[in-house]
């Protein structure tokens, strides 16, 4: 039986658009950004420097005391040595949280370690015949962060410990980025009414999507980027962003598939041609 | 002294070669996929489509292809087999046909203790196919096959020495939606969202992982579902193995940390009293789905 897509606005809060839920709670954070609350007299306006952030290739690793790294494809596995090897067990979650971020600090250069955010954990069970599962390993991933910013590109770190609790191998694939000074080439009145736009049209193709396949979606949440984009120019850079959240399932299914989109909050930045930092 | 230094040579070609003399003289795989369900008795689509069933297997058996006759040059690479669509029937699929290939995988819809073929209805239950003869290692790319606490994993076993499968809903996904966005002085370009991302990369990797890289079967396929269903989409999934577990000529033998290069080529654990027990190793990754 197929489900009544447009709901009650009322308690949902929510905007029915065809076959895709917009959460008011979108439209609020994309109000909060576009008018961020006051200075109070005290305080000095603080001029904020704009950056952008330019692809220079990917990084490489050596090997190490205790650990060999090997290129594979487009990353870098490291293999950690078994020898010194601390006595220790697969931990609860907070706990592989805190020592996946000290085993990168101490296997990583400072630069990447630095730039490292822990962002899931995942733990592999062993069953034998009709015993209970017990733990064996851990999976740990963390993704990347520029200047606090979440980056949405290809770099990651996974992680993989096993059943000692130590750290088996790490796969790390880390683009370089040069850290560019750039200005806006529009005001930002107009810079919000192109984003505002941009969504709007990001909503009305999903929609559309949605609708030729027999799907139904909403998006949920957002939060502030730096994702990757290919310019006119065929270069690949890094803009401030937000990231849409949501998700889709078929007409006949409740099974949830997440979803993501990615709109520039200011993609007019050009950079002054001068590289400061690489990254 | 020549003959010295042609034993030396003989001797030293011996030695680099002994590390390699466990892989596998011959390696061939059979692909069944569903990627279009076509319509049911009553002329109504009956399961979703989606045609990157079928191309996931072209992406692990062409890439077994290139890792086995690049790194193993010694070992033959059969002519592969694909079955596609229409022809992944219930009949042609519990056939002994598949006994005669080392590596059988299907993608399809599934559900606990069965996998769904084609057309209306036809399903295969763990009851109904055993995989064995030359079958060493199954992959099936579908939903809840293995579900933990409800599978009945060993009917499916014959002489196989793991299935790779998953206890929660799998997905097989690509980037659909690509949107350019304004960018540039005065916002009068566009730009692209550069990551290309697809689920049908888990297979790839696989392969890389436990052909060339010499992982686990294990190791090899969670790094490849890691990457390529939880990282790059945020699915939330547990991929799972399940096998019999015991000694062979003597070895304790757990099928989950086989290498390709060091892989038994024979069939193990066939019947009651030659193998230990079950077993299953499985990794959860975010918040799987069940329903």
């Amino acid at each position: 039986m197929k489900k009544i897509y447009f709901l009650a606005l009322g308690a949902l809060l929510s905007i029915s658009h065809a076959q895709l839920i917009v959460s008011e709670k979108i439209y609020q954070q994309m109000d909060a950004r576009e008018k961020p609350r006051a200075l109070m007299k005290s305080q000095n306006a603080i001029s904020q420097d704009s950056y952008i952030y330019t692809v220079a290739g990917s990084r490489d690793f050596k090997s190490g005391k205790n650990f060999q790294v090997k290129k594979i494809d487009n990353f870098h596995r490291f293999t950690v040595s078994k020898k010194n090897r601390k006595n220790r067990s697969i931990a609860s979650e907070d706990e592989m949280r805190v020592r996946a971020m000290d085993d990168i600090k101490a296997v990583l250069p400072k630069d990447v370690a630095d730039s490292c955010a822990i962002t899931s954990v995942g733990y592999e069970y062993e069953q034998r015949d009709s015993n209970k599962p017990r733990v064996v390993g851990s999976m740990v991933m963390a993704h990347r962060k520029l200047d606090g910013i979440p980056v949405r590109g290809s770099s990651y770190v996974l992680m993989s410990y096993d059943s000692t609790g130590n750290l088996s191998y790490m796969d790390v694939q880390w683009d370089k980025y040069n850290k560019v000074p750039a200005n806006s080439t529009m005001e930002k009145t107009k810079r919000n009414k192109i984003h505002r736009e941009e969504f709007s049209e990001l909503v009305e193709s999903i929609s559309q999507h949605l609708k030729k396949n027999e799907l139904r979606g909403s998006l949920d949440n957002s939060i502030q980027t730096l994702v990757s984009f290919e310019n006119e120019n065929g270069e690949i850079v890094l803009y401030p962003s937000v990231t849409f959240i949501g998700q889709y399932s078929s007409n006949d299914s409740d099974e949830s598939i997440p979803m993501t989109f990615d709109i520039p909050t200011d993609a007019s930045l050009t950079p002054n041609n001068r590289a400061i930092v690489s990254k | 002294m020549h003959k010295l230094t042609f034993l030396l040579l003989i001797l030293s070609f011996a030695i680099v070669n002994a590390k390699d003399s466990n892989y596998p003289s011959k390696f061939s795989v059979i692909t069944y996929t569903v990627g279009n369900y076509g319509l049911n008795s009553m002329g109504e689509p009956w399961r979703s489509n989606n045609s990157l069933r079928n191309d996931a297997a072209d992406s692990l058996v062409s890439s077994f292809e290139n890792n086995i006759t690049t790194y193993y040059p010694g070992t033959r690479f059969g002519t592969p087999k694909k079955y596609k669509d229409a022809a992944v029937t219930r009949s042609r699929f519990t056939s002994n046909e598949s006994n005669n290939y080392n590596f059988v995988y299907y993608s399809g819809h599934g559900n606990v203790n069965r996998i769904t073929m084609y057309p209306d209805q036809e399903r295969v239950y763990n009851t109904d196919k055993r995989f064995g003869g030359k079958t060493y290692w199954v992959m099936i790319k579908s939903c809840l096959v293995f579900r933990n606490g409800e599978a009945d994993q060993d009917p499916w076993f014959n002489g196989v020495h793991s299935i790779l499968g998953y206890s929660s809903l799998s997905y097989t996904h690509a980037d659909q939606v690509q949107i350019k966005v304004r960018c540039g002085i005065n916002g009068l370009a566009y730009c692209t969202r550069t990551q290309t991302r697809s689920t049908v990369f888990v297979e790839r990797d696989f392969a890389t992982n436990w052909i060339k890289e010499k992982q686990t079967i294990l190791d090899a396929y969670i790094n490849a579902v890691y990457k390529w269903s939880f990282e790059a989409f945020g699915f939330g999934i547990e991929p799972k193995i399940v096998y019999r577990y015991g000694y062979v000529d003597g070895k304790f033998f757990d099928p989950w940390e086989e290498k390709f290069e060091s892989s038994i080529q024979k069939p193990v654990f066939r019947n009651a009293g030659e193998y230990t027990g079950i077993g299953s190793r499985w990794c959860t990754m975010g918040t799987p789905e069940y329903e």
